[in-house]
């Protein structure tokens, strides 16, 4: 398999968007580099607050990794899909997984020695999995119903609408709650939740398609199938061949 | 030959439309229909509603005592969701030629760019509206609710809707700059980390308003109308600005005449940082002055009204308030000796400013307060506060409220420093658990207070420093009376209340007199 990937590699870096992940791994960056450039103490609310920001940053940068403009001409090749997939999303989810870990690192740092215990590092890293599962998630299902480019389409605004969403919930049910609150404990259950409920979806949509027919018909095909007459009828060969 | 007839006829840079304000009218038309119908603002506008639908559906919205002067400037949050969308819909919208690959076709419309991107600066103006409606159903519903007060402004209003109108054209700004589909969301996600900092940055009340909603301190008490001070047009007059900006901005990006265009983003610029700067939050000198009288004398202002033996005074804009006031003594005296019960007491709202906002607690102003009573004919008010509702804050305004005027009935003196020390032992127990079982709600606030203290209840006055400190012995007792129907343990109050009113009887003896007992040792270095 290690050789497959490596072989895949140069391919899918050719194939991926790199502008958004580096966008934001970059904004995420000097987001969480901004209290220790003005040597501001911050407290941990203000720390933990300043972490999703990045967190959520750093979601929004994985949301373009499963749009595939060659997708169409690669549905019939030895190699799983899955495993495209996945090497797709390892390719910028890895780097800006990365990020988010210096970003805490950059913020534990401008917290004050006595206050970075009471940092919930491994609360804030399940909110951050959920996020990126969920943007990963929303691309998936936008790629699955839509065309193969319009993942990001969808997946940014999804993101920023829901988390927003999220925020302006009640106290008592509030998902982003407070270090140390009452609702912090039950609010871990809603990510952990969350989490599973996109690596379920991931995985049911990033396998093989078994029922390609109804998939990409050229009503929903979008702008971009039209664009390549090429690719249309590579796909009704593929159809043809498949039935 | 006929080469003459060949040569080029000359014609104009760009063609013309033959009734091109009838095509941009159309272009606007078709634009409209499909922002309004855009999954984004589809997605903004169900977001928005499921919340309120959710707030109504688990009843928090019938217990909120909505402050109508408040509620006003609230509604501007949760529009942000379909600003957002908005804003994406329409960035989308410029990008879809882009996208499509069939930009350069594009250039053969006959219609100038900047018409068409007229016609999609325009797109917004539905939707700002629906938003509008929205907001005028969602103050509709809540001033129908039975415990609202006060009086929104049309001017706050207005914000929520011309935030999603501005969040719209900047989507067209942004789509003119760059057709890079990411960048839109990061635009988004820029403003609301700034809405949020500004929110967080009490320190710095400015930098909120430079944002597009500015929220203030949750925990800052509402204030009648009159006394508030938000530099509302201004702000409104600001974001007209940055649209402008906006426009300018995907107009001279639309292939118009350069010197035009880079004229109209400058003029439009130094009218939003003119705006912006315009916004002043320092409290101006009438609205300081009338505040400093509301603080020490308000009865002037006050209108009152006598229900059974006790009068209520509020301020005009919390009338509405009597019923729940009401309502609440009327709990407190329930379980009081008919002769205590028949005592005429009387009510009165109070301001604190700077209570919630200064790192110390300050002390009420009693000798103003009392001075002012006085000259109304109504001495020995128990002072409440604005504060009310079912939620952590509303519902330690609540309790406080309630613990203040059982004091009051407990040691027959209005609340002063000796008074609220003279709440110890007996009196503690008794005077917290006439509180807890006034109202249904007053018992839920403070089951919901005590895991926050870790035993103890301090009940401030309005904020103040001045409050009822009662420990946690006393605190284990009046939990234990809780388990038991009220009405019984009410009746060995009624039959016990000259001796669990005296000072001097302990903790140990009131519990026994109520049919309990104490639970753990009392807590040392504890002030009674």
């Amino acid at each position: 398999m290690l050789t497959t990937v490596r072989a895949l590699l140069p391919h899918v870096v050719r194939s991926s968007r790199k502008a958004p992940p580096v966008l934001c791994g970059v904004l995420a960056l000097v987001l969480a580099a901004l209290p220790l450039a003005v040597s501001y103490r911050m407290e941990v609310p203000y720390a933990v607050t300043l972490i999703r920001v990045v967190s959520v940053t750093v979601a929004l940068g994985v949301a373009f990794a499963l749009d595939d403009a060659a997708d169409p001409t690669t549905q019939v090749t030895p190699t799983s899909r899955l495993l495209v997939r996945l090497t797709r999303i390892a390719l910028s989810a890895l780097p800006l997984v990365v990020v988010w870990l210096a970003a805490l690192l950059l913020c534990r740092a401008a917290v004050p020695a006595e206050g970075r215990p009471y940092l919930p590092v491994g609360g804030l890293a399940l909110e951050a999995a959920a996020l990126l599962a969920t943007t990963l998630a929303f691309a998936a299902v936008a790629v699955q119903v839509s065309a193969p480019t319009h993942g990001g389409l969808a997946a940014m605004p999804g993101l920023l609408l829901a988390t927003t969403a999220l925020t302006l919930l009640p106290d008592d049910v509030q998902p982003f709650a407070g270090p140390g609150s009452t609702s912090w404990d039950t609010s871990r259950w809603f990510w952990l939740t969350l989490l599973l409920g996109a690596v379920v979806v991931l995985g049911g949509l990033l396998r093989e398609a078994r029922h390609r027919r109804w998939r990409r018909s050229p009503a929903v095909a979008g702008p971009a199938a039209e664009e390549l007459p090429a690719t249309v009828e590579h796909e009704a060969r593929s159809r043809r061949s498949a039935a | 030959m006929t080469g003459t007839s060949l040569a080029p006829v000359p014609t104009s840079p760009l063609p013309v439309s033959p009734r091109p304000r009838g095509a941009v009218g159309a272009l606007f038309r078709i634009e409209a229909v499909r922002l309004l119908r855009h999954p984004a603002v589809l997605t903004g506008l169900v977001l928005y509603l499921a919340l309120w639908a959710y707030e109504w559906g688990t009843g928090a919205l019938a217990h909120r005592y909505p402050v109508l002067q408040d509620e006003d400037r609230y509604s501007q949050v949760p529009l942000l969701l379909i600003a957002a969308g908005a804003f994406i819909g329409n960035n989308l919208a410029l990008t879809r030629a882009q996208r499509s690959g069939v930009a350069a076709v594009t250039d053969l419309l006959a219609l100038a760019p900047w018409r068409r991107t007229l016609a999609q600066l325009l797109a917004p103006l539905p939707l700002a509206i629906l938003s509008g409606l929205l907001v005028g159903a969602r103050i509709a519903h809540l001033a129908a609710a039975p415990g609202a007060v006060g009086q929104p402004s049309l001017l706050e209003l207005a914000t929520g809707p011309l935030v999603v109108l501005l969040a719209g054209v900047a989507g067209v700004a942004v789509g003119r700059l760059t057709s890079m589909v990411a960048v839109g969301p990061l635009v988004i996600l820029g403003m609301a980390i700034f809405t949020l900092v500004g929110a967080v940055t009490l320190s710095r009340p400015m930098l909120k308003w430079w944002g597009l909603v500015a929220i203030e301190d949750e925990f800052e008490p509402p204030l009648p109308a009159d006394l508030m001070y938000r530099p509302v047009a201004s702000h409104l007059v600001y974001l007209a600005a940055c649209a402008a900006v906006c426009c300018a901005v995907a107009l001279a990006r639309s292939r118009i005449d350069r010197r035009i265009g880079v004229t109209a983003v400058g003029i439009t610029a130094v009218l939003a940082v003119v705006a912006g700067a315009g916004q002043s939050v320092t409290v101006p000198g009438d609205v300081a002055a009338r505040r400093t009288v509301a603080e020490r004398e308000p009865s002037a202002q006050q209108t009152c009204r006598t229900v059974g033996t006790v009068t209520y005074c509020a301020f005009r804009d919390f009338e509405g308030r009597f019923d729940q006031w009401s309502t609440l003594v009327g709990g407190v005296l329930r379980h009081t000796p008919p002769d205590r019960a028949s005592d005429r007491y009387v009510v009165r709202q109070r301001l604190l400013f700077g209570a919630t906002t200064s790192a110390v607690s300050i002390s009420p102003p009693l000798a103003a307060w009392t001075a002012d009573d006085a000259r109304a004919g109504t001495p020995g008010a128990v002072p409440v506060g604005t504060k009310w509702g079912t939620d952590q804050i509303g519902g330690d305004a609540m309790l406080s409220f309630a613990g203040h005027f059982a004091a009051r009935v407990v040691t027959g003196e209005p609340p002063t420093e000796a008074s609220a020390l003279s709440v110890c032992r007996s009196r503690a127990v008794l005077v917290l658990w006439l509180a807890a079982t006034a109202t249904e709600e007053t018992t839920a606030a403070l089951r919901s207070l005590l895991p926050r203290t870790g035993g103890s209840v301090i009940l401030p006055l309005v904020d103040s420093s001045l409050a009822l400190s009662i420990g946690r012995q006393e605190v284990s007792v009046v939990r234990s009376l809780l388990d038991r129907p009220a009405d019984q343990v009410g009746q060995q109050v009624i039959a016990n209340w000259a001796e669990l009113t005296r000072p001097e009887t302990g903790t140990e003896r009131a519990a026994s007199l109520l049919g309990t007992r104490v639970q753990g040792p009392a807590a040392e270095g504890a002030r009674c």
